[in-house]
């Protein structure tokens, strides 16, 4: 072996010492300072690759990472819409209001649910201030639960509209206790679920900023 | 029908919530849609002269009730089809008896909606 083969011998052994260093393919401008014979490069395992080949490479990476973005706030959105299903939150009827949704009502269930926050958020207030009046009215009462009840059915809100049936039965039997007792956990029904859904709308958000589509979940 | 090819609906419900989901559903077939919030409004959609195919009619409301607006309809001699739609399982009776077509409980879904337009043969 000659001086020169010693040399190359050298060269090479460094730029095998960046390939184990790196995960990406290494480009010439990366090895060019101590080889710059693409022979060379190439059986060493090196990518030769011209300056437009070396950023088509960085923009699939980074395509690459959008996508594998994209991926994870998909699944972290269907995660958040199955455990709201599987707690109760959430009954079919979201799903219906979701399959409503298309090109003509892109933006249908946060619509209607931005208008259920805002329209159960005002018979609930009017619910805890009704009850803490002296002289209740609780026809009143009754009927802004029924009001919400329903609301909360055709949105598919379960567990607000299961307190709103328990609410009503004891309407019904004139147990004004057991009425008084359903106001917290309603209140706390409706908190719960709002921050649920505007979790998962959020999420909705991300994931098309990053260029994705929502996850349709099957009930 | 009513006069024009398109398919007239009247929306009664005095929840702008569930009004805007019948909407919905119901701007997939392209229907002219008309809402209002009571029976006593629904009874005056008439007697200004307006004509409709369907009624979605709710029963609980302020003013007039879908029951009594049903029956004030039938009495006026409006032959309209009117669809109860309510949740409230122990009026289904009382509903047919004042002269409703049909009956449903809520929530309403896409495909009841659909089964019903397609019984009245508005699905052409």
């Amino acid at each position: 072996m000659n001086s020169q083969d010693l040399q190359n011998l050298q060269l090479i052994q460094i730029a095998l010492e960046r390939i184990r260093n790196v995960e990406r393919p290494l480009s010439v401008s990366s090895v060019s300072p101590f080889i710059n014979n693409s022979t060379i490069l190439s059986s060493c395992g090196v990518l030769c690759l011209n300056p437009t080949q070396e950023s088509i490479n960085q923009e699939g990476n980074t395509q690459r990472e959008k996508a594998m973005d994209v991926n994870m706030l998909q699944r972290t959105y269907s995660d958040l819409l199955t455990s709201l299903f599987r707690e109760g939150i959430l009954n079919q009827q979201f799903t219906e209001l979701q399959q409503l949704q298309d090109e003509n009502n892109p933006g249908f269930v946060y619509e209607v649910v931005s208008l259920f926050f805002e329209d159960a958020g005002r018979l609930i207030n009017e619910l805890i201030s009704n009850f803490n009046q002296q002289a209740v009215d609780y026809k009143k009462i009754d009927a802004y639960v029924h009001q919400l009840k329903g609301s909360s059915a055709s949105i598919g809100a379960e567990k607000i509209r299961s307190v709103c049936q328990t609410f009503r039965e004891y309407y019904d039997k004139n147990d004004i206790q057991g009425c008084y007792n359903c106001i917290q956990p309603l209140n706390q029904e409706f908190v719960t679920f709002k921050s649920k859904l505007e979790a998962l709308f959020t999420l909705e958000q991300q994931i098309v900023a990053a260029g994705g589509s929502i996850p349709m979940m099957r009930h | 029908m009513a006069s024009s090819q398109v398919v007239k609906v009247l929306i009664v419900d005095d929840d702008n919530f569930t009004r805007r989901i019948y909407k919905t559903m119901l701007f997939r077939f392209c229907f002219e849609i008309t809402e209002v919030e009571d029976g006593k409004n629904a009874i005056q959609q008439f007697v200004d002269g307006n004509e409709y195919d369907l009624v979605l009619m709710d029963k609980h409301m302020p003013n007039m009730d879908g029951v009594e607006a049903t029956r004030t309809l039938r009495g006026m001699g409006i032959p309209v089809k009117i669809v109860a739609i309510t949740d409230d399982a122990s009026s289904k009776d009382t509903f047919m008896d004042a002269g409703a077509n049909k009956f449903l409980l809520k929530p309403l879904t896409f495909s009841m909606l659909t089964d019903i337009l397609k019984s009245f043969n508005f699905l052409n």
